[in-house]
């Protein structure tokens, strides 16, 4: 018999969880493949205006097989993002999806399927199953950095199947620039090929710029564009922008009194009209983009910093695994490599409890060496016992010391117990894995979530060191605002802010919310050390009909839903708040954890998931299902047993010895409580063979240097590592321009001779091969 | 000049790739022919012979699935196949066969013929089994049919085949796979499988519709056809248009007899009458499949197997001695409280007693254990891992250890101050410390572990050897090192002062140090009589002074007296996949994907 490694291992590529074109995953290979389910055609609509960015993706991916296949839609979205809608094409028929109460939609979906009058499909964020909001990891953000995972089935033999994603999200401007980055290369498979691909967009604000790392745009009348055939998605979608005006202080405003949008008017191709909530009150939005006053000089230049006291909590419980892990090492070897000479660092790794006997140090290179060397040999832990962490590294760091807490994000404590432990030191908090949940969020000064850009995470790592004065937030005006108006009350209410926190100079930071009285001529203040002579104003209006930001309306909607869920986080979940969060959800047409997409009457989701290639077969059924069986291909009929607390069925068996590498069918027969039989073919792949490595390294390297490491191995492989002597594996990662994985490690201090570099590469099926090449080192 | 140089140059090089396409062309050709030709037709004939198999060197007790699937009735004896084998009056008739789960028997001009599930075709002649081999291969065989003209027909995963007695080649009539076949009044045989139900006339095979296309049985009487599959049972003339059978719905088998349609559902036979009217028959222990040969009515129950004689029910033959109903894939073997706890490949735990005729078997109902891969007592009570993570079992109740999240657990070890676990994620170690790749193991998935009286905890997994020391790892030993023929280590044991390494594909080795120095890596000796040998998880046993491997398909081995080979043990194991040994007072009990046997120790023609 053939045995294979059965336990699925987490996912271990570290790929950052940006916003994510979907792509359609055929479910007969586990992972893009072309010659089964292909991109026929393409389409990317974005249109970007006070920094935020409303997308618009619509794709046909046609399947290229004779049988009919099922494919699995993923993709993923950063924490400012809202989903907005989602729609699945049936030949010539939309069928778009509605925005229920999560438990209704299960009800309704189960509802559905007992009766088998129709198959619904139903799109939650996260997990599929009956986490409750208000669990543990529940009450995330509205679509806080999820993956998003939708079974798409049936798509027949040489059929096309459409499918269209809308979300939006904020863009960062930060030191003059914005970004706004779409990843298309997925992060553990082979680029797929578009057919066809367009891009447009719609820039209102600002003027394009390119980036060199993305695809190559063309600049337009009105922002920017691409298009092309045969288009190898290797490459995200990177847009640099530069805006237009410098104005340090701006007032937008949307109203529309009428409830209904006016014929004739001018929307963009990614709007509908039904998109727009009939409001008869008014939405502003109040942006602020400081040139840096006082503070600029010494920001723009040498990023020199006075003397602090770092206390680094690293979280090594179990839960801070794989990429991870990597991230957070990362993280750390970057905040250690940027400390002075007259600041003084302490790294204190945690689980259960801290470890003991930290003490401040100077950061030498031979006590970071240590304090790295003494890390990587403590073992992982289970539990997380964060406030503890919190409190050790606050008695370490004294009154004016800075924590930073690289954490997986798991297993942490409300936010009042850490704000308690912290007893008012400034927190700043790196979250490597899954989401930044709100007690995180609350506590902290500052926090980096494993989806922001790379501009959000060079200001997260310069304010970490920076004078605490450079980073000072606005001064709360006596209205309880952080700006005053004059000449006119327009009765604002329920602001918050949005975007860059606190505010930065050269970034764009604002204050989204509502009035209730229009006001044709006001005079808007905002103070801030930031702004010269430590003041700006701005002569604006609340109109009494505004249509053109037609954003402000959800954006502002979403920001009151990330207000009352950190309401919930800290003060528990109250009746009123879950209603409003789903009537605002509703109104606004966006996803939260408290509600769900319910397509009807066709099938968007089926939760059964097999796992391929392993000889444990799982299959995630409806909760009704009272039997599983799994009817394989060599003959066997395998029941399935219920996996405790879940939907999930499994079976081991082993594969028949002779059995060839290859796409074998497997029929899943399914029955309820009330006798009915469902019966389903997936496919699962046999991939019995070890992927090949061939590396290539550098022919000299020296002590202390950042070693580049390449190799090309096997195109179904998703995870490959090197490691340098006993020092941590590093991930290699594909890279399109050098046409081979690449990755890079630190030559520890004092190496010298001939070092064994041992590559390791994990296949979809889980075969691991293995390569070793020698790296000469010279002092 | 030039000119014509550079013509000449493009004319040969013309010439040339025509002679290569062409020639790749003729190649191509030529291999899908050979292949073509090579490759068995759907009508093909190949030889057959029969080759006696040896008298096994000594006999076992031996324990497998207690359920029969079929029955032969020949002029001298009544055999039954099942799970405890092919067994006639005088209990195993078996023991020569290779192999003990049995799918199939029949009666074929009076000798009894029969399949095992592992594969191979058998005739028994003269008290003596015969391996009937053919040019097609190892056949598995789920069918076997006597035709009224003498001929046996077999059914089988690779086909439907047809032998005639005392011949020396075989037809392959269909390449198809069969689960059942049937014969019509016509002549015409009812075949049907995981593809389908065909209709064989002559050499012509026509498709029949079913509800569903994986077919488990078929029957015929007369013109009424019956098949059985995954959504129940159906029925029609045999000319066509299969209906479902109300009530049956849920049937795990069938068979005609009398006139009647009979069917197993949900621990009910019922007797369908022609116009389809169901009634049901009570038997005195609950049936669990009800089956026919020879026009007479079997129905296997728990307490063994009837059949229907004069309007009622005559125990034909006890159930022997078994594993609990269900798999008999075993995963793992322990003692605790003097039971024998079995825990299973692909269910949960049971408790036997050993010094009981039939074993009183007791099922564990706890999900917290199931896909067993280890067993270990400690402290009075058994540690379990399995596919759903590490449990304490007390003998009544099981109770999860480390942590819901944990994930599933492969092996375990007593270590310094408690109990070590290796999870596909990594080692924990008692002080609730974790290892896994991160800290220099050389792989994360730890399949095996055995700790060393000097303080070492060897670690075992798919990609090398690990030492840990305290919570640290001491050293590792990968492919790249050459140390072991085999990376992927199943199993350790020590032995003697020394660790023995099991790699799964690559044998057996042994790593050996310094008295000095007992926690360096070491030096390593492999044992070349084992190359290429699938060492099972957990299945390196010292016992009786001696060390035992267990492998996966290669049977049983044991490390001679002078520790300088590996040699096999010959015995007539319920399997060659060994997949779990525990010693016990008087022998050692071999745990097999087909069952359990006792092996005596001394071995048989062994001195004390």
């Amino acid at each position: 018999m053939r045995r294979f490694p059965i336990l699925a291992s987490a996912l271990i590529c570290a790929a950052p969880l940006l916003a994510q074109a979907g792509l359609l995953v055929p479910t007969s290979t586990g992972r893009p493949d072309a010659s089964v389910l292909a991109i026929r055609e393409m389409a990317i609509d974005i249109g970007i205006a006070r920094g935020y960015a409303r997308v618009n993706v619509r794709q046909v991916f046609e399947n290229r097989t004779e049988a009919v296949q099922e494919g699995t839609y993923r993709f993923a979205l950063p924490p400012s993002a809202s989903v907005g809608d989602f729609a699945i094409w049936d030949g010539l028929q939309r069928i778009p999806g509605v925005i229920l109460e999560k438990r209704r939609a299960r009800a309704i979906y189960r509802e559905l399927t007992k009766e088998k009058k129709v198959d619904p499909g139903l799109l939650q964020q996260g997990e599929e199953e009956d986490q409750q909001a208000g669990e543990e990891g529940g009450a995330g953000r509205p679509s806080g950095g999820s993956l998003f995972s939708v079974t798409v089935s049936p798509i027949p033999a040489r059929a096309t199947k459409r499918l269209e994603l809308q979300f939006q999200e904020e863009t960062p401007l930060i030191g003059g620039v914005g970004e706004f980055r779409l990843v298309l290369r997925p992060p553990d498979a082979e680029a797929p090929v578009a057919a066809k691909l367009t891009i447009h967009v719609y820039i209102e604000d600002g003027v394009f710029e390119p980036a060199a790392s993305g695809l190559p745009l063309t600049a337009s009348a009105d922002g920017a564009e691409f298009s092309g055939e045969q288009v190898k998605l290797d490459r995200d979608l990177v847009l640099r922008i530069r805006p237009k005006d410098a104005e340090p202080l701006k007032l937008s405003a949307f109203r529309n009194p009428d409830g209904a949008l006016p014929d004739g008017l001018a929307l963009a191709p990614w709007e509908r009209p039904s998109d727009v909530p009939p409001e008869k009150d008014g939405f502003f939005l109040l942006e602020a983009t400081p040139s840096g006053g006082k503070a600029a000089a010494p920001q723009a230049a040498e990023p020199a910093h006075p003397a602090q006291n770092l206390v680094i909590l690293f979280d090594t419980s179990l839960s801070h695994r794989w990429g991870g892990l990597e991230t957070a090492y990362g993280d750390l070897v970057r905040v250690l490599q940027s400390l002075k000479d007259q600041d003084r660092f302490a790294l204190i790794p945690y689980d259960h409890s801290p470890a003991s006997g930290a003490q401040l140090a100077a950061p030498t290179p031979a006590a970071i060496e240590a304090a790295l060397t003494a890390l990587r040999a403590r073992p992982l832990g289970p539990g997380a016992d964060v406030p503890q962490a919190l409190a050790a590294a606050r008695a370490l760091a004294g009154p004016k010391g800075r924590i930073l807490l690289l954490t997986s994000g798991q297993g942490v404590a409300a936010s009042k117990a850490l704000k308690a432990a912290l007893a008012g030191a400034p927190l700043f908090t790196v979250v490597t894995n899954g989401e930044a949940g709100e007690s995180l969020r609350a506590a902290s000064s500052q926090l980096l979530s494993p989806t922001a850009t790379e501009i959000e995470g060079d200001l997260f790592f310069r304010r970490l060191l920076a004078p605490a004065d450079a980073a000072a937030d606005t001064a709360v005006a006596a209205s309880g605002l952080p700006f005053s108006v004059s000449g006119g009350d327009p009765k604002l209410r329920d602001v918050y802010p949005v975007l860059v926190r606190p505010m930065a100079a050269g970034s764009l930071s604002g204050w989204v919310g509502r009035y209730g009285t229009p006001q044709p001529k006001v005079r808007v203040e905002l103070a801030s050390p930031l702004f010269p002579g430590g003041r700006q104003a701005v002569d604006a209006a609340f109109p009494e009909k505004a249509l053109e930001a037609r954003d402000l309306p959800r954006r502002w909607a979403r920001a009151r839903v990330d207000d009352l869920l950190a309401r919930i986080e800290r003060d528990g979940e109250r009746r009123e708040w879950v209603d409003e969060i789903i009537a605002l959800s509703k109104r606004y047409k966006f996803v939260t954890p408290y509600t769900a997409f319910l397509a009807a009457p066709r099938s968007l989701l089926r939760p059964r998931r097999i796992q391929p290639g392993d000889p444990v077969l799982r299959v995630e059924c409806d909760a009704g299902t009272v039997s599983a069986a799994a009817l394989l291909p060599f003959g066997l009929k395998l029941d399935l047993v219920r996996r405790p607390q879940s939907n999930v069925w499994e079976g081991r068996f082993l594969v028949p010895e002779g059995l060839k590498d290859g796409t074998y069918p497997v029929r899943i027969l399914i029955q309820d409580a009330s006798g009915a039989r469902v019966s389903e073919t997936k496919h699962f792949v046999l991939d019995g063979t070890a992927p090949e490595i061939r590396p290539d390294l550098p022919a000299v390297a020296h002590p202390g240097e950042l070693v580049r490491i390449t190799a090309k191995t096997d195109k179904d492989v998703v995870f490959l590592s090197a490691r340098i002597g006993d020092a941590p594996p590093v991930p290699l990662r594909w890279d399109p321009a050098a046409n081979c994985s690449v990755g890079l490690a630190r030559l520890p201090q004092g190496t010298a001779g001939a070092q064994e570099v041992v590559f390791e590469a994990v296949d979809a099926a889980k075969n691991r091969g293995f390569a070793r090449a020698t790296l000469e080192v010279r002092p | 000049m030039f000119f014509l140089q550079k013509r000449r140059t493009a004319v040969v090089a013309a010439v040339g790739i025509t002679l290569l396409f062409s020639g790749a062309g003729l190649y191509l050709k030529l291999k899908r022919d050979v292949g073509s030709a090579l490759d068995a037709p759907r009508g093909a004939t190949r030889p057959l012979s029969f080759l006696p198999l040896p008298e096994p060197a000594s006999s076992l007790p031996r324990w497998g699935g207690g359920e029969v699937v079929a029955v032969a009735l020949t002029p001298e004896s009544f055999f039954t196949a099942g799970g405890s084998g092919v067994r006639d009056e005088r209990g195993d008739a078996s023991a020569e066969l290779p192999t003990l789960r049995a799918s199939a028997v029949a009666s074929w001009r009076g000798d009894a013929v029969a399949g095992l599930e592992a594969g191979g075709l058998f005739l028994r002649r003269g008290g003596h089994w015969e391996e009937l081999r053919t040019g097609f291969g190892l056949l598995h065989a789920r069918a076997l049919l006597e035709t009224p003209g003498g001929e046996l027909l077999i059914g089988a995963r690779e086909g439907l085949f047809r032998a005639a007695w005392g011949a020396t080649a075989m037809d392959r009539l269909d390449a198809a796979p069969v689960q059942s076949i049937a014969l019509a009044p016509s002549g015409a045989v009812i075949e049907g499988g995981e593809t389908g139900l065909r209709r064989l006339d002559g050499s012509r095979v026509k498709a029949l519709a079913s509800p569903d296309p994986w077919i488990q049985w078929v029957g015929v009487q007369t013109g009424d056809l019956a098949v059985l599959t995954p959504l129940g049972l159906a029925r029609g003339p045999l000319e066509g248009g299969l209906a479902p059978v109300a009530g049956c719905e849920g049937a795990t088998s069938a068979a005609f007899s009398d006139g009647h349609l009979y069917a197993a559902v949900g621990g009910r036979l019922l007797s369908l009458d022609v116009s389809g009217r169901p009634s049901e028959l009570f038997l005195p222990s609950q049936p669990r499949r009800v089956m026919a040969s020879a026009g007479t009515l079997f129905v296997d129950t728990d307490a063994g197997l009837y059949r229907r004689g004069e309007g009622r029910w005559e125990l034909a033959r006890p159930r022997p001695a078994s594993l609990p109903p269900g798999s008999s894939h075993i995963g793992a073997l322990a003692f605790l409280n003097g039971k024998l706890v079995v825990g299973f490949f692909d269910q949960g735990l049971a408790a036997g007693d050993p010094s009981a005729p039939s074993w009183n078997w007791r099922s564990v109902q706890d999900q917290a254990a199931w896909g067993v891969n280890a067993l270990l007592p400690s402290g009075g009570a058994l540690y379990v891992a399995s596919l759903r993570g590490a449990a304490r079992f007390d003998g009544e109740h099981l109770r999860p250890v480390g942590g819901a999240d944990a994930g599933a657990a492969f092996a375990m070890a007593p270590s310094e101050g408690g109990l070590a676990v290796g999870y596909g994620q990594g080692v924990a170690l008692p002080d609730a410390h974790f290892l896994s790749a991160f800290h220099g193991l050389p792989g994360n998935q730890a399949l095996a572990l055995a700790q060393d009286p000097g303080g070492l905890l060897f670690v075992g997994t798919p990609t090398g050897l690990g030492a840990i020391r305290g919570a640290r790892v001491a050293w590792r030993v990968t492919s790249a090192d050459g140390h072991l023929p085999n990376a992927w280590v199943a199993s350790l044991a020590l032995f003697n002062g020394k660790l023995y390494i099991g790699t799964y594909g690559g044998g057996v080795t042994r790593r050996d140090t310094p008295a000095a120095d007992r926690a360096a890596m070491g030096t390593y000796e492999a044992f070349p009589e084992t190359a290429g040998f699938k060492a099972s998880s957990g299945c390196l046993v010292a016992a009786g002074g001696a060390l035992y491997l267990g492998t996966d398909g290669q049977g049983l081995f044991r490390l001679s007296a002078d520790g300088q080979r590996v040699e096999p043990v010959k015995a007539p194991l319920p399997s060659p996949h060994i997949t779990a040994i525990l010693p016990a007072k008087d022998g050692l009990f071999i745990g097999t994907d087909e069952g359990l046997a006792k092996l005596p120790l001394p071995l048989p023609g062994e001195g004390a």
